[in-house]
C-alpha cells in the first residue's frame, strides 16, 4: 500500500515558484523543454500551500532568509528541500559577506544539496530524481504523513 | 575637469578652500564639507559649466585619519569631461549638507552611504537606511566592523570543513 502511495506522490512533486539569485535561471531552464521537468510530474506552484518541494535557488540575505523560513512553515508536510548551488549550500562566493547567510541549512533542514555555480540543469533534475528516491523508501502511512526522523 | 572650469570656481569659492589635485590618475577637486551644497549649486548652473549629470557618489572610510571621504563624480554634456569632488567628514560626527535638491538621483545615493558608512546628510528628505533590514547595528563598509555571532538567531559563521 505503502508503495503506491509513494509511487502518486513521486510522481507529482509540485515545487515552490521562487528563486532567490542567478541559480533561478537555471531553475526556468530546467523547467523549459530541454530538460522538462514536467515529464517526471513536477510543476511549479507559486504559493508554498500547494507544494510539496522547496528548491531555495541562490544567495539568500539575512533579509531574506526570515521570508525563507516562513515560506518553509506554510508549507504542508511531508515537505522536502533542495538545496540549489554553492551560495545556498554554504555561503559560497560570498561567505566573507556581512550580509549573506552561510548555508540555508542554518535555518531549515536541507534534503538534497545540488553542487555548482550555478549547477547544469542536468544536476538539478539529478536533485529531484534524488528526492524521489527518498520517497519511495519512506512509510507514509505509518507515519502518519509526517516525515521519518531517520531519512 | 579642465583646469579652465577649476578657475571659474576658485574664481568664486577662494583658492584656499578648493584644492585642485592632479597627481592622481584622475584629477579630483577637494572641497570643505561645509560648503559642498554651495559648490553642487554652483558648477550645476554656471552657464559655461553646466555639470548637470550626476552620476555616482561613493564614500571611503580612513580609519587612521579619523575620516570619511565622500566622492562626487559629475559630467558636463556642455564640456563632455568629468569632475571630481571630494568633501571629507569627521569619522566620530559624520556629518554633511544633502545634495538631493540639486540632484534629486543623489538622495539614493545618500542613502545607500547613510546604510554602509553611516554618514548623516543634513536635510535629506528620508534619512533610513536603505538596503539593510532597519534594525541592522553598526556600519558594515567601515574597516573597523565586526560581525556579531548571531543575527535574529541564525549563525553569521560556519566552520570550515575538515
Amino acid at each position: 500500500m505503502d508503495d503506491v502511495i509513494n509511487w502518486m506522490r513521486k510522481s507529482s512533486i509540485w515545487y515552490l515558484l521562487f528563486g532567490t539569485a542567478c541559480c533561478a535561471i537555471e531553475l526556468m531552464q530546467t523547467g523549459g523543454p530541454r530538460t522538462d521537468l514536467d515529464r517526471i510530474g513536477s510543476v511549479f506552484r507559486s504559493t508554498p500551500r500547494q507544494a510539496d518541494l522547496m528548491i531555495v535557488a541562490g544567495t539568500v540575505t539575512y533579509k531574506m532568509a526570515e521570508r525563507i523560513v516562513l515560506l518553509y512553515h506554510q508549507m504542508a508536510d511531508p515537505k522536502y528541500v533542495i538545496s540549489m548551488g554553492s551560495c545556498a549550500n554554504c555561503g559560497g562566493l560570498f561567505q566573507n559577506s556581512y550580509s549573506v547567510l552561510k548555508g540555508v541549512d542554518k535555518i531549515i533542514p536541507v534534503d538534497i544539496y545540488v553542487p555548482g555555480c550555478p549547477p547544469r540543469p542536468e544536476a538539478l533534475m539529478e536533485g529531484v530524481l534524488a528526492i524521489r528516491e527518498i520517497m519511495m523508501k519512506e512509510n507514509y502511512l505509518k507515519n502518519h504523513g509526517r516525515r521519518s526522523n531517520d531519512i | 575637469m579642465t583646469y579652465k572650469g577649476y578657475d571659474i570656481l576658485a574664481l568664486r569659492f577662494g583658492k584656499d578652500t578648493i584644492i585642485y589635485c592632479d597627481k592622481t590618475l584622475n584629477p579630483y577637486i577637494e572641497v570643505s564639507s561645509d560648503q559642498i551644497q554651495e559648490v553642487c549649486i554652483y558648477i550645476r548652473y554656471h552657464p559655461e559649466l553646466k555639470f548637470s549629470f550626476f552620476f555616482s557618489l561613493s564614500g571611503v572610510d580612513y580609519p587612521e585619519k579619523n575620516r570619511i571621504t565622500l566622492v562626487y563624480h559629475l559630467f558636463s554634456m556642455k564640456l563632455k569631461t568629468l569632475c571630481v569632488l571630494k568633501a571629507s567628514v569627521n569619522r566620530n560626527h559624520p556629518e554633511l549638507e544633502s545634495i538631493e535638491s540639486v540632484w534629486k538621483t543623489a538622495g539614493w545615493f545618500e542613502r545607500e552611504i547613510h546604510d554602509l558608512l553611516g554618514v548623516n546628510f543634513i536635510r535629506h528628505s528620508n534619512m533610513k537606511r536603505l538596503l539593510l533590514p532597519d534594525d541592522w547595528v553598526g556600519y558594515p563598509l567601515r574597516k573597523d566592523y565586526k560581525e556579531p555571532l548571531l543575527y535574529h538567531d541564525m549563525e553569521t559563521s560556519r566552520d570550515k570543513p575538515s
